[in-house]
C-alpha cells in the first residue's frame, strides 16, 4: 500500500462510488436506477481527475512507482469509462413490475469496486496487498458473469470462470508464500533486497525460482495465456456482451501490472543459471500464446469466441515486451516494458470499441454471435459498422492506429533485446490475426443480410464506441500522450531496479500527511518492545 | 479519565498463562466426560426392544412419508451468508476495542482519532451493507 | 507455581458440581413456579415439599429405554447431545463469583493453612478474553442443536434444529454487539475488570449504583433478549415448539440423551444469568448495604468472609434473574417465526450496532477529555431510545401482519362475497 493516504484518492473515490450506485440501485424509481450510469461514469472522471492531480505526490514515499501507478490508475479510470458506456447495452433485468430484479445497482457497483482494485496494483508495496488487490479485481467478475445473463452458458461461464480463478488465486497465494519464505518477509523492499543478495551470490535459491513460476503461471490465468487458457473462449461466449469487454481489460491488465510488479522484486536479471527458467517461462508462454490465439481464431464462426481467441493472442504479443525486459533500448517507447504498457492501453482501447459496437448489434437473441448476425450490417447501420471495422483493423494493426504503433513498439522492443525470432514471430502472428478479422469487416460490408437486424437503440452505447474508435484514430497518430506516460513508467522501473531502496522497512505512516489529515500526530518514538510487553 | 487502573496481572501467580487454557482444558474435557458417561450408563442401565414399528422416526403415528433430507427454504441460506458479514465485523470489533480504550498502551492513545474514525468508517461500510441487504429483501420472511 | 494451579482446579471442579446441581433443582423451581404462577401446587410426593424430586428424575432418566430411530446418522445422533452439554458446562469458567481474595489470604488451619501468594480471583480461568470466551461457548451450542436435527432423520427435528440454527445465529450478532459496547467502555475484555469498575455509585452524592444497567440499559435490554432467543427459551422457543414441532430437534432423543439437551439449555440459562449480572447487574456489588458494611466502595480483594458475601450476592442475583427468566416463561407466548427474524434482522441489529458506535463515542470523547462523567452514556442511550422510536415511526408499515381469514371462525371469518366465489369454485 502507498504509505501516504492521499495517493489512494482515485480508489476511494472509486469505492465511495460502488457504495453510492449500489444504494441508488435499489430505489424503485426507475429514473434513480437509470442514474446509476451517470454517476459511476461521474466517479471515475473524478477519479481520473484525481489521478493526474496527485501524479507526484509520493516520489519521495521510498517504494512506491509513482508513474507506473498513475498510469494504471488513468488506464483503470479511463478505459473503464469505455467499459461503463459499453454497459448502456445490458439487459439489467428490465421488468418495470419487478424492481427487486433489477442489478443495475450491483453491476455498476461491482465494476467500480473492480476497478478500484486494478487502479490498486500499481500502488501496492507489499505481497499482501497485491493479494488483495488482484482478489478485488477477480471476485466481482464472477459475478457478473454470472448474472449478466440469465441463460444456461452464462450460468456454465459464471461457474467455470469462478472456479477456474480460485484455482489460480490458490496457485499465485501458493507463489507468494515461497517468495515470502524465501525473504521472510511480504514487503517488496525486503523481497527485492533478498534477491540482490541472492543474485550477487549468482546463485538463486529454487524456493525462489518455485515461487516466481508459480506466481507467472497464476497470473498467465488472468490474462489468459496459453496454455491457461482454455476457459477464455467459454466465457467470453457466455457472458453478456458488455461485461465480456470487461473481461478482455481489467483481468489483463491486473495481471501485467502484476507480473510487473512481481518482476521488479527480482530486478529484471533472471539471466544466468537457473534462475534463466523464468525469462525462458515466460518466451515459452508468449510464443504460445499468440499460436494458440490466433491460429484457434481462425477457426471460429462465432465472433465472441473469435474475439476472445483474438484477446489471447494480444496477451502473447504483451509478453513478448516483458519476455525483453525494461533495459534493452533504453529510454524509448520501444524499451519492453514501454511497449507493453503501451501496448496495453491501446489493447484496452480498441477492444473495448469494438465489442461496443458488438454490444449495439443484437443478432437474434440478446447478443450478435454468429458471423451471419451481423453479413451486411453495414448498409442499414453504416455508422457503428464503421467503428467495429476501425477498432477492428486497429487490432490487425493498420498503419493509423494505435494498433500499429504497439506492435511496431513491440517488435522494435524485441529486436533491440536480441530477440529477434520473436519479432519474426509477432509479424507473422500479425499477418495470421489479419485474416480473421477481416472476415468479420468482410462480412459487415461484403455479404449480404439474410435477415431483419435487431440494434440496441441506445446513444450511450453509441457515444461508447465512437469513443472507442476516435481513441483508436487518436492515439495512432498523436501517441504521445499515451506513450509519455508509458515511457516515464518503464523508465521509474529502470531506475528502481538500476538503484533499488536500502533494505529495511518502509516507514509505516507517513507521520505529517496523517497528522494533517486526522489532526492526530503519532508519537515519534516507536514504542520499544519493553513498552509493548509490560503488562 | 475513569480507565481501569489494571489490577489485573497477565500472569496472576501462574507460571504461564497457559496454564489457564489447561484449566479451560480440563473443565471441557470434565464436561465432555460429564455427557460421554451419562449416555454411556443410560445404554448400560436402560432396557432395549427393538422392533421396524418402533425404530421408524415419529411422525405424529403415521408411517413416516418422503425423506427428510430434502431441499429446503434458500431464505436459511440467505440468513447464513448475512450472518457471515456481520460475525465476520464483530470478529474485527474485538481487537480493535483492545487497541483502542487500553490503558496499558499509552502510545496506542495517542492514536484514538484515528483508530476512532477507522471504525467509523468501518461501520459505515457495514451499514451500506445493511441497507443493501433489506432493500434487496433479504430481511423478508412472510 | 502449583498451588494457584491446583486451587484453581478445585474451585473449578467444585463449580461445576454446584452448577449441576443447581441445574437439578433449577428444574424443581421451573416447575414449581410454574404451578404458582398457574395457581396449582406443582410436585409435591417426592420427599418434603417434593424436595427429592430431582433426584427421582435422575434415575428415571437412567433408567428409561434408549431410542434411535433407523434412519438416523448413528454417530452424529449419539454426539449431538455430547456436543452441546460440553461448551454449555464449560460457559461459566471466566464468570467473576466473588471478586478476589486478597493475597497472603490463608486456608483454614485444618486444610494445612497454605495462603495464597498473589491475589486469587474468584473464578476459575481468567483469561484475557473473557467476554470472547463467553461468546464463544455460546455459539459452540448451535452446532448440537445442528446436529441432533439433522443426524435425527425426523422432518420435525429437521424443521426445529433448521430453525434453531437461523435464530441463534441471528441473535448471536447482538448479543455480541451488546457485550462489546459493554467491554469498550471498561477497555477490556475481562471479566472480572468489568464488574469492579461497577462496584461505585454515579457520583458521591448519588443515590444510583453505577451498574451497566443503568449506564447502558439498551445494551442490557439487547442482551437479556438475546440470551432468551441463545437458550431457546419462551418466547422464542420455536425451535422446540410442541404444539407444531413435538419437540423440535431432540423430538426423536430419549432416556438420558434427551436429559442432557435439558441440561444444556439449563446451563446455558445460568450461564447467561450469570454473565447478566457481572457485566450489567453489578457483580458482587451489594448497593448501599456496602456503605454501611465498609464505610465506603466495596473493596475488590477481601478475605475470606468478604468473599463469601459477594459469592452469596451474586449467586443472589443469578437465581433473581433465573427467577425472571422463569416469569417470562410462563407468562408470555411464543413469536412466530417471521416476527422473530424481523425483531433480530431489522430491530435489534441495527439497535446493538447503534448502542456500539454510541459507546465508542462516549470513549472518543473520554479520551479526548471532553467528558469523563458516566451519566454521559445514559444520557446517550436515552437519546439513542428516542432516534429509534422515531425511525420505527417513519418507517414503512410491514405488510407480514395480514388477516387470514379462516373457514367457520368466529373471529375472522370469510366474507360473504368470497365464500360464494369458493364454494362454486368446489
Amino acid at each position: 500500500m502507498t504509505t501516504n493516504i492521499n495517493g489512494m484518492c482515485p480508489e476511494i473515490i472509486m469505492i465511495c462510488g460502488a457504495l453510492i450506485v449500489m444504494l441508488m440501485g435499489l430505489s424503485r424509481n426507475d429514473t434513480v436506477r437509470r442514474s446509476t450510469l451517470g454517476v459511476a461514469v461521474a466517479s471515475l472522471i473524478l477519479a481520473f481527475i484525481a489521478a493526474l492531480r496527485i501524479g507526484g505526490i509520493g516520489t519521495s514515499a521510498g517504494w512506491t512507482l509513482w508513474p507506473l501507478a498513475t498510469y494504471d490508475t488513468l488506464l483503470a479510470s479511463g478505459v473503464g469509462i469505455l467499459t461503463i458506456l459499453c454497459s448502456a447495452g445490458m439487459p439489467f433485468g428490465n421488468e418495470p413490475e419487478k424492481p427487486d430484479r433489477n442489478y443495475r445497482g450491483e453491476y455498476f457497483a461491482l465494476m467500480l469496486t473492480s476497478l478500484a482494485g486494478v487502479s490498486m496494483i500499481g500502488k501496492t508495496t507489499n505481497l499482501i496487498w497485491l493479494f488483495l488487490a488482484l482478489e478485488l479485481v477477480s471476485i466481482p467478475t464472477y459475478i457478473m458473469v454470472a448474472t449478466g445473463r440469465s441463460n444456461t452458458p452464462a450460468q456454465e461461464a459464471g461457474i467455470k470462470y469462478f472456479f477456474l480463478g480460485a484455482l489460480s488465486a490458490a496457485i499465485y497465494l501458493f507463489g507468494f508464500s515461497y517468495l515470502y519464505g524465501f525473504a521472510g518477509s511480504t514487503s517488496y523492499v525486503a523481497i527485492t533486497a533478498a534477491f540482490h543478495a541472492a543474485l550477487a551470490t549468482g546463485h538463486l535459491p529454487y524456493v525462489a525460482i518455485i515461487g516466481l513460476i508459480m506466481v507467472v503461471i497464476g497470473i498467465a490465468y488472468k490474462i489468459a495465456a496459453a496454455p491457461l487458457h482454455y476457459y477464455a473462449p467459454d466465457v467470453y461466449q457466455g457472458a453478456a456482451t458488455p461485461v465480456t469487454a470487461f473481461l478482455s481489460f481489467a483481468p489483463k491488465a491486473t495481471g501485467f501490472f502484476a507480473l510487473i510488479m512481481v518482476f521488479n522484486l527480482t530486478g529484471w536479471r533472471l539471466s544466468g543459471g537457473t534462475a534463466r527458467v523464468v525469462p525462458d517461462l515466460l518466451i515459452v508462454l508468449a510464443v504460445l500464446t499468440m499460436f494458440v490465439g490466433n491460429v484457434l481464431a481462425l477457426l471460429q464462426r462465432n465472433i465472441k469466441r473469435m474475439l476472445a481467441y483474438s484477446s489471447i493472442s494480444h496477451s502473447g504479443y504483451m509478453l513478448v515486451g516483458l519476455a525483453v525486459g525494461p533495459f534493452a533500448a533504453g529510454n524509448s517507447p520501444a524499451s519492453g516494458i514501454s511497449a507493453t504498457l503501451f501496448y496495453l492501453g491501446g489493447y484496452s482501447i480498441m477492444t473495448v470499441g469494438a465489442f461496443a459496437a458488438l454490444t449495439y448489434m443484437q443478432g437474434k437473441s440478446d447478443a450478435a454471435e454468429d458471423l451471419d448476425d451481423i453479413a451486411g450490417i453495414a448498409g442499414e447501420h453504416p455508422f457503428m459498422a464503421a467503428c467495429m471495422a476501425v477498432c477492428l483493423f486497429s487490432l490487425i494493426g493498420m498503419p493509423g492506429t494505435i494498433g500499429f504503433l504497439g506492435k511496431l513498439f513491440i517488435v522494435q522492443s524485441a529486436l533491440a533485446g536480441g530477440h529477434a525470432v520473436l519479432a519474426v514471430l509477432v509479424v507473422i502472428n500479425a499477418a495470421i490475426a489479419a485474416a480473421y478479422y477481416l472476415r468479420i469487416v468482410a462480412a459487415m460490408y461484403i455479404r449480404e443480410p439474410w435477415s431483419p437486424f435487431a440494434v440496441r437503440q441506445s446513444t450511450t452505447l453509441k457515444a461508447g464506441a465512437l469513443l472507442g474508435a476516435v481513441l483508436t484514430v487518436f492515439f495512432g497518430i498523436f501517441p504521445a500522450l499515451l506513450f509519455h506516460q508509458s515511457n516515464s513508467s518503464a523508465a521509474a522501473v529502470r531506475s528502481l531496479v538500476l538503484n533499488p531502496p536500502a533494505g529495511g522497512i518502509v516507514e509505516p505512516v507517513s507521520r505529517r500527511a496523517t497528522g494533517r489529515l486526522l489532526k492526530s500526530p503519532l508519537p515519534a518514538v516507536a514504542p520499544t518492545a519493553a513498552a509493548i510487553s509490560k503488562p | 479519565m475513569t480507565t481501569l487502573a489494571t489490577p489485573q496481572l497477565a500472569v496472576q501467580g501462574f507460571s504461564s498463562l497457559y496454564e489457564i487454557w489447561i484449566l479451560l482444558g480440563i473443565l471441557f474435557l470434565a464436561g465432555l466426560g460429564f455427557g460421554v458417561a451419562n449416555v454411556i450408563i443410560s445404554h448400560i442401565l436402560g432396557p432395549s426392544r427393538k422392533g421396524n414399528v418402533k425404530d421408524s422416526v415419529y411422525e405424529s403415528g403415521v408411517n413416516p412419508v418422503g425423506t427428510t433430507r430434502d431441499r429446503f427454504n434458500v431464505r436459511f441460506y440467505l440468513v447464513a451468508m448475512i450472518f457471515l458479514v456481520f460475525d465476520v465485523e464483530v470478529l474485527f470489533l474485538i481487537p480493535w476495542i483492545s487497541s483502542f480504550n487500553d490503558s496499558r498502551h499509552p502510545w496506542l492513545h495517542a492514536a484514538h482519532g484515528p483508530l476512532f474514525l477507522s471504525v467509523v468508517i468501518f461501520t459505515v461500510i457495514l451499514l451500506v451493507a445493511y441497507i443493501y441487504a433489506w432493500g434487496k429483501g433479504v430481511f423478508k420472511w412472510d | 507455581m502449583v498451588g494457584v494451579f491446583i486451587a484453581h482446579l478445585i474451585f473449578a471442579l467444585v463449580m461445576l458440581g454446584m452448577v449441576t446441581g443447581i441445574i437439578a433443582y433449577l428444574i424443581l423451581l421451573e416447575r414449581k413456579t410454574a404451578a404458582w404462577i398457574q395457581d396449582r401446587i406443582g410436585p409435591n410426593r417426592v420427599g418434603p415439599q417434593g424436595l427429592l424430586q430431582p433426584l427421582a428424575d435422575g434415575v428415571k432418566f437412567i433408567l428409561k429405554e434408549e431410542f434411535m430411530p433407523i434412519h438416523a446418522d448413528k454417530i452424529l445422533f449419539i454426539l449431538a447431545p455430547i456436543v452441546i452439554i460440553a461448551p454449555a458446562l464449560c460457559g461459566f469458567a471466566v464468570i467473576p463469583w466473588g471478586g478476589d481474595l486478597a493475597a497472603g489470604t490463608a486456608l483454614p488451619k485444618f486444610l494445612g493453612g497454605w495462603a495464597f501468594p498473589h491475589t486469587f480471583h474468584v473464578m476459575v480461568a481468567n483469561p484475557q478474553i473473557g467476554v470472547l470466551f463467553v461468546i464463544a461457548m455460546a455459539s459452540l451450542s448451535v452446532y448440537g442443536v445442528v446436529l441432533a436435527g439433522w443426524a435425527s432423520g425426523s422432518k420435525y427435528s429437521f424443521l426445529g434444529g433448521l430453525r434453531a440454527t437461523a435464530q441463534m445465529i441471528s441473535y448471536e450478532i447482538p448479543m455480541v454487539l451488546s457485550l462489546l459496547s459493554v467491554a469498550v467502555v471498561a477497555g477490556t475484555l475481562r471479566l472480572g475488570p468489568i464488574t469492579d469498575l461497577q462496584a461505585t455509585y454515579f457520583s458521591s452524592v448519588s443515590f444510583l449504583p453505577a451498574w451497566n444497567v443503568f449506564t447502558q440499559p439498551v445494551a442490557f435490554l439487547l442482551f437479556v433478549t438475546c440470551i432468551f432467543a441463545e437458550s431457546n427459551r419462551t418466547p422464542f422457543d420455536l425451535a422446540e415448539c410442541e404444539q407444531e414441532l413435538v419437540g423440535g430437534y431432540h423430538t426423536e432423543y430419549s432416556s438420558m440423551k434427551f436429559a442432557l439437551f435439558f441440561l444444556a439449555e439449563y446451563s446455558a440459562m445460568i450461564t447467561g444469568s450469570a454473565v447478566a449480572v457481572a457485566l450489567f447487574l453489578g457483580g458482587w456489588h451489594l448497593p448501599w448495604i456496602d456503605q454501611l458494611l465498609y464505610h465506603g466502595a466495596q473493596p475488590v480483594a477481601t478475605g475470606w468472609l468478604g468473599m463469601l458475601l459477594k459469592f452469596v450476592v451474586f449467586w443472589g442475583k443469578v437465581i433473581a434473574f433465573l427467577f425472571f427468566y422463569m416469569w417470562v416463561r410462563w407468562t408470555l407466548p411464543r413469536f412466530r417465526f417471521d416476527q422473530l427474524m424481523n425483531l433480530a434482522w431489522r430491530g435489534m441489529i441495527p439497535l446493538s450496532l447503534a448502542t456500539f458506535v454510541m459507546a465508542s463515542v462516549f470513549v472518543y470523547l473520554r479520551q479526548e477529555g471532553i467528558i469523563e462523567h458516566r451519566g454521559w452514556l445514559l444520557l446517550g442511550n436515552v437519546v439513542l431510545i428516542g432516534i429509534m422510536f422515531a425511525v420505527t415511526e417513519l418507517r414503512p408499515a410491514d405488510s407480514g401482519n395480514r388477516r387470514m381469514y379462516v373457514l367457520n371462525s368466529r373471529y375472522n371469518p370469510i366474507p360473504a362475497s368470497a365464500k360464494a366465489e369458493l364454494e362454486s369454485a368446489v
